[in-house]
């Protein structure tokens, strides 16, 4: 799958936006604080100001120490009661009109009908809950501020920040329920939209001509399925040792069915199961890439400081290219490799693009090379040759059980089978030879990816060849899913909830809705404020006030403006809103950084450190949101 | 407020509800669909108001195409945004383009389509966009093979939801004949395509019954169905390309279809039958049993008939008809004793000028007889100009070369080039057989130089070019490996400027002929009077001898006489026999050149090498009426000059093939220009086929 933008560990990630993130909260803290002390000066002076505004802070510290769990799971049950009356029910309703008709649009010939069906069943999902979050929160506090019930709150020993929490919990309990009923739902319509079999006669399949005397499960029989459901298999029949025939249909497109042969009254019957490996959860173990061009140098891109391979022309700079049977080649380094993970040897996929500059053997692919080196000791290990094939992805078994004279499989000390793999001298013993046990970052390994035809190319990313350790439950990928969905739903709440405590209703609406909109295109606000492309590019049209020059003036991107007072106003406006947007778009939580539904649609493992970051990140909207929802209330004079 | 007002207040609502209702009902009354059973014969009757009008623009969905819930259900639930929405959408789709995430880019343009199902732009824009750009973006040919198919598909469901829209048929049937047919991979696609039972089973059986699989065939039938449903319809539209061409386009994928299956090895007398075909549906029309089909120049006629009443294939009746009332015209003003000469008058200027000049010209000239030659000078502008202007519209689908083409791919020597191009190639890039591929590449050449003489409409022409110079390429590179010089010296053939005096020859083969009166006794002394004419007549198959005794009455012999001639020569120079029969009855032989003869009896000589060794004897045996092979021109040299001195002659602008051929053979030209014989560029006086213009000139 595409992963664009740098892949961070955990660490560097937590101290780089972590950091990013104190600053951030610090000089909006030092701003509140700045703004009221100078508000209360104009009133009472300096000093009293200052002995006011301490007062202040100390009263809202003095409300979190006395905070009550039972006062605010009271509260959250009122506001889950309050949801519950403001007919949320409507939005599942909404949703199951959706799944019924869904099935019109949502078309099951393509190459990836389960990544549609998932991609739609979350997405859908998200806009529904999002839209539902700034609804319920952005009301439901005016509403108790203009219709006085808030009072009758306000008259029992609670503290607002408790009002504040019991708000957010209420809502993302009631959200959570809501979640479930569609997430349970979603789960059934995907499972019945791509269930599906294929019919079998015995005319479609044949004998084949040759049957391999070695094999000791022969392929007796091959044939097609016709079209159903918009794509057909190949069919291969095995013989068994046992005689008995067992038959499967190929794993295009996406999936397979095991077929079950028996003979009913001299008539051979093939019975088709449901599609296997149609959803999954591939755990990736992926590397980082470095590309050596034809001399066999690294170049780096002087505007991301990464290794930069060749651009073909492409517009879009995610895949380069290395340049066949030069020194070019793409080098892949892996970290964590062992024996425990990879007892059977390691299991590659890889998708590489395919370009050439002649034509070439049209019907014959590229030919590559792979090879295993050990980064420490630059031991590696013979070529293994592959013949690529665009957009599809490779599978490949590196290494395999080292056979004694006997053919019987070979057992080191601990029990495990030896992997070996071809070497130039004899075979070489994988995890010993060409994985380098570094003592900090485990087994390093690296896979070298090169072309081996003249003025032809291979472009591929980082994230294109992995390791596929292993393969996730996929209910469990689906309910990771949604709950990246919950956590959207959750800050969109904190966030309706801190407008609110301030704002009237539609007002509040307004902000929570655009705090939304904004939380889409914070990557571009963030490119259009630095005038920088997220490859380091340059972005042209300036900064918001020479783009809305341009669009009056009907003038494209690349066009330079005339000089004169009208430009250089607009430039200056720019100096001034740029830095503005930008932080603007560093306090709007990025919505497409939460969204995982890309992982589940296309079948890989959401990994736990990202989980993480997620949480970690929808903390450190919620928790200054609280805070300052909490401020604002304290603030609001509300007659007692 | 009493609650009885508020009552009153919700009955006066309601009455002005139904008030509304009545109208309203009453404009937008649903009116009857009937199906007429053909395509786009859906038709409604009645209704109210806004249905009428509907029916009158042809705007009814009924009468638009398919009508798909999906689509109703989508454009309701947008309410009336799907404007915005499509535009998102086609950014969308672009952006998936950009990033190689094809299942979602098709994805967005179906349901762009389900928006927006009546715009044809975007049904053709699209479905061009997958056949044309995702497909090339897949490195495996199968894959581009399944774009193509993705892409055309989405044409057809374009036709089905647009009522047989002229347009997406059009374009269907352009993407299938031209992106299989003409791509790098057109082997390969028009190979899947003939296998692909799902295409034909499923997909185009739903619109019409096939009777071949050929890419070239199927996209013929939609086009065709293009010109049918505007012929039936014609208020509808077509847009995208000239009549004339959406016209004929039919008919060149009649020749396409033909040379593709000579490219993909097929040498059966199919290739002729389709050219003979191709022939007939370009020039005229075709009648089956149960119906006259409309083909070709009809389709051509009504592309242009709002314009002018005129067809293609009636340029030469024009013709005709102005040369007859100029001979009227004439006889006219002979009575007033004026003489006219066809060019007296600058025609064009009085074409193009406005009626009453050629009215004055008439005042002018034959004032006596004005009133009666008015309508014969009408007649003649008439003429000329429909004349003038189908010559135009020929060019734009170049007509004649189409013409001739499919004449000369009917007659033997295309057989021969076909096949024998194949065995050359064959022999070159299979069998690494040099010497045969030699052999037959020059004996393409040789026939393809017998076409060109023969329809020398071919010569100037750039597929033709194509065509030659790529075997003109391997032939090079056969003489290459085989360390051979090119162009080849001496190859041995006689070509037309190889006998000296062709009346000689005449003479010296009729006298053989038993039942003929020996013309020139005092001839027979002097030349060819030697066993080898005997040989050559015996030879001749009986029509060919008749000519020959008829030359003289009927004004010498013509070029395709000659060219028969010469094959008859030609073949005999390849035989053993002749050898063997020359050596025995020739007895004024160089003694040398017969032990050469002699030594060679036994051995296997290649044909090159028995037709250099008979070409030495024949010259030798001739007695004068065969020049000496290195003072001929090798036939590979005028038929590579033909291209550039026509091209020339015709002020063309040069053609880069042509120019290339010029490098190709250039070392040559400069070797040659040494002895004192002519040189490679001027020719040798005489030559009937070849024109007299010389570059240096």
């Amino acid at each position: 799958m595409v992963l664009e933008g740098p892949q961070l560990d955990f660490l560097p990630w937590l101290l780089a936006r972590g950091g990013l993130w104190l600053i951030v909260m610090l000089a909006l803290t030092l701003l509140v604080c700045l703004g009221t002390w100078v508000l209360l000066s104009i009133a009472y002076g300096p000093v009293e100001g200052l002995r006011r505004q301490s007062r202040a802070i100390g009263g809202a510290l003095g409300d979190w120490r006395q905070t009550s769990w039972r006062r605010i799971m009271a509260l959250a049950m009122l506001a889950l009661k309050e949801s519950i009356r403001r007919r949320v029910v409507v939005v599942v309703v909404l949703f199951v009109i959706m799944l019924l008709f869904a099935g019109w649009f949502l078309s099951t010939s393509g190459r990836d009908p389960a990544g549609l069906y998932l991609e739609f069943v979350l997405t859908a999902t998200t806009y529904l809950m999002l839209a539902l979050a700034v609804m319920l929160s952005a009301f439901s506090l005016p509403d108790d501020f203009k219709h006085r019930t808030i009072f009758t709150v306000l008259s029992k020993p609670v503290r607002r920040h408790e009002l504040v929490l019991g708000r957010i919990i209420g809502f993302s309990l009631t959200g959570t329920v809501l979640l479930l009923a569609m997430g349970l739902m979603s789960y059934g319509f995907v499972m019945v939209g791509l269930d599906h079999t294929h019919r079998i006669e015995p005319e479609d399949v044949q004998p084949v001509a040759v049957i391999d005397p070695n094999d000791p499960m022969p392929v007796v029989a091959r044939g097609e399925t016709k079209i159903e459901h918009g794509h057909k298999h190949e069919i291969e029949v095995r013989r068994m040792p046992d005689g008995t025939l067992s038959a499967r249909l190929g794993d295009e497109p996406n999936h397979w069915h095991e077929v079950f042969v028996s003979e009913i009254d001299g008539r051979t019957v093939y019975e088709v199961s449901p599609p296997r490996d149609m959803l999954r959860a591939r755990v990736p173990v992926y590397g980082s890439l470095m590309y050596l061009n034809r001399e066999g140098q690294v170049t780096v891109d002087d505007r991301t400081g990464r290794s930069k391979g060749i651009n073909v022309g492409k517009e879009w700079t995610y895949r380069q290219c290395i340049e066949g049977a030069t020194e070019g080649a793409g080098i892949w380094s892996f970290r964590g490799i062992n024996r425990d993970r990879f007892s059977e040897g390691l299991p590659l996929e890889m998708t590489l693009g395919v370009f050439r500059t002649y034509k070439g053997d049209i019907e014959r692919g590229i030919m590559g090379q792979i090879v295993l080196r050990n980064p420490h000791t630059q031991v590696e290990s013979s070529p293994r040759f592959f013949v690529a094939r665009e957009y599809y992805i490779h599978k490949l078994r590196l290494g395999q059980p080292q056979r004694d004279a006997n053919g019987e499989i070979v057992y080191d000390t601990a029990g495990r089978p030896v992997i070996v793999v071809p070497g130039p001298d004899g075979p070489l013993n994988l995890f010993n030879d060409l994985v380098y046990d570094d003592p900090d970052l485990g087994g390093r390994l690296q896979i070298i990816i090169r072309c081996q035809e003249r003025s032809q190319y291979f472009c591929m990313a980082g994230p294109d060849l992995y390791l596929r350790a292993d393969d996730a439950p996929f209910w469990m990928n689906f309910i990771k899913g949604y709950f990246s969905i919950w956590l959207q739903m959750t800050v969109v709440m904190a966030a309706g909830v801190f407008w609110s405590t301030f704002l009237r209703g539609p007002v509040a609406l307004f902000a929570t809705g655009v705090t939304v909109i904004f939380g889409f295109f914070t990557e571009f606000m963030m490119q259009v404020a630095t005038g920088t492309r997220a490859d380091g590019s340059e972005l042209e049209g300036g900064g918001p006030a020479e783009s809305a020059l341009r669009i009056f003036m009907q003038k494209n991107l690349m066009e330079p403006l005339e000089p004169g007072l009208v430009s250089e106003t607009v430039k200056a406006m720019d100096a001034i809103l740029n830095p503005l947007m930008a932080g603007q778009a560093l306090l709007v939580p990025n919505f497409l950084v939460f969204n995982d539904s890309a992982f589940v649609a296309q079948g890989f493992n959401i990994p736990v450190v990202q989980m993480t970051q997620h949480v970690l990140m929808a903390l450190a909207f919620i928790v200054p949101l609280v805070i300052g929802a909490h401020l604002a209330l304290r603030t609001r004079e509300v007659d007692e | 407020m009493t609650p009885r007002r508020s009552f009153y207040r919700k009955i006066v609502y309601a009455a002005v509800i139904v008030a509304l209702l009545v109208p309203t009902g009453f404009l937008s009354l649903p009116a009857v669909t009937e199906d007429t059973g053909a395509p786009g014969g859906l038709r409604q009757t009645g209704g109210g108001m806004i249905d009428q009008v509907r029916e009158r623009h042809g705007l009814n969905n009924a009468r638009l195409g398919d009508v798909d819930p999906t689509s109703e259900t989508i454009k309701l639930a947008l309410l009336g945004l799907r404007g915005v929405a499509a535009n998102i959408l086609w950014s969308q789709a672009n952006e998936y383009k950009k990033k190689e995430d094809w299942t979602k880019m098709i994805a967005t343009v179906d349901t762009i389509t389900l928006l927006q199902p009546y715009f044809e732009q975007v049904w053709w824009f699209q479905g061009w966009n997958i056949a044309y750009n995702v497909s090339v973006e897949w490195d495996d040919y199968r894959d581009r093979y399944y774009w193509v198919k993705q892409g055309i598909e989405y044409l057809l469901r374009g036709v089905r939801r647009n009522n047989d829209s002229p347009t997406l048929l059009y374009w269907t049937g352009w993407v299938i004949s031209h992106k299989m047919g003409k791509s790098d991979e057109r082997t390969q696609f028009r190979a899947i395509f003939r296998q692909d039972d799902e295409f034909h089973d499923e997909i185009f059986a739903q619109d019409q019954q096939l009777a071949h699989r050929d890419s070239w065939y199927v996209g013929k039938v939609y086009m065709r169905r293009a010109h049918d449903v505007l012929d039936r319809f014609p208020d509808r539209t077509f847009s995208g390309t000239a009549r004339s061409i959406f016209y004929a386009s039919p008919g060149l994928n009649n020749f396409y279809w033909p040379i593709a299956l000579v490219t993909e090895g097929i040498l059966s007398d199919e290739v002729r039958q389709r050219w003979a075909l191709g022939e007939t549906e370009w020039s005229g029309s075709r009648v089956t049993p149960d119906r006259v089909i409309p083909l070709g120049l009809r389709e051509l006629a009504l592309a242009l008939e709002p314009h002018i009443k005129i067809q293609l294939n009636r340029r030469e009746e024009f013709l005709e008809r102005r040369e007859a009332a100029w001979q009227q015209l004439a006889e006219l003003a002979q009575t007033v004793g004026m003489t006219i000469e066809p060019n007296v008058w600058d025609l064009d200027r009085a074409m193009t000028d406005r009626q009453s000049d050629a009215q004055g010209i008439v005042q002018q000239y034959l004032g006596d007889v004005a009133d009666q030659a008015q309508p014969i000078l009408d007649e003649i502008l008439l003429c000329e100009h429909r004349a003038h202007w189908i010559g135009q519209y020929r060019d734009v689908v170049n007509f004649e070369y189409w013409r001739t083409r499919t004449q000369a791919e009917q007659s033997p020597d295309a057989a021969a080039v076909r096949q024998r191009l194949v065995t050359a190639r064959q022999a070159h890039k299979v069998d690494a057989d040099l010497w045969t591929a030699r052999d037959d590449y020059a004996k393409t050449l040789e026939h393809w130089r017998l076409i060109l003489a023969a329809y020398p409409d071919l010569q100037a022409d750039d597929l033709t070019a194509e065509d030659v110079f790529e075997i003109i390429v391997d032939y090079q590179t056969v003489l290459n490996q085989l360390e051979d010089s090119f162009p080849p010296a001496g190859y041995g053939l006689l070509s037309v400027n190889a006998v000296a005096d062709w009346e000689a020859l005449r003479t010296a083969l009729v006298r053989h002929d038993a039942d003929t009166e020996v013309a020139a006794p005092e001839e027979a002394a002097t030349a060819g009077d030697g066993p080898l004419t005997v040989l050559w007549w015996q030879a001749m198959p009986e029509s060919l001898r008749q000519t020959l005794i008829a030359a003289p009455r009927t004004g010498g012999l013509t070029l395709p006489d000659q060219l028969a001639v010469l094959t008859v020569l030609n073949e005999q120079l390849e035989t053993a026999d002749l050898t063997r029969q020359l050596l025995e009855a020739a007895d004024d032989l160089p003694a040398a050149l017969v032990r050469r003869a002699r030594r060679g009896e036994g051995e296997e000589l290649t044909l090159r090498d028995r037709r250099l060794l008979n070409r030495e004897l024949v010259e030798a045996a001739s007695a004068g009426l065969i020049e000496p092979a290195d003072r001929e021109h090798f036939v590979l040299r005028t038929l590579v000059f033909l291209h550039p001195q026509l091209a020339e002659s015709k002020d063309l602008p040069v053609n880069p093939l042509i120019e290339r051929i010029r490098r190709l053979t250039s070392p040559i030209d400069d070797e040659d220009d040494q002895p004192a014989d002519d040189g490679p560029m001027s020719v040798v006086p005489g030559d009937p086929d070849v024109m007299s213009l010389s570059p240096n000139d």
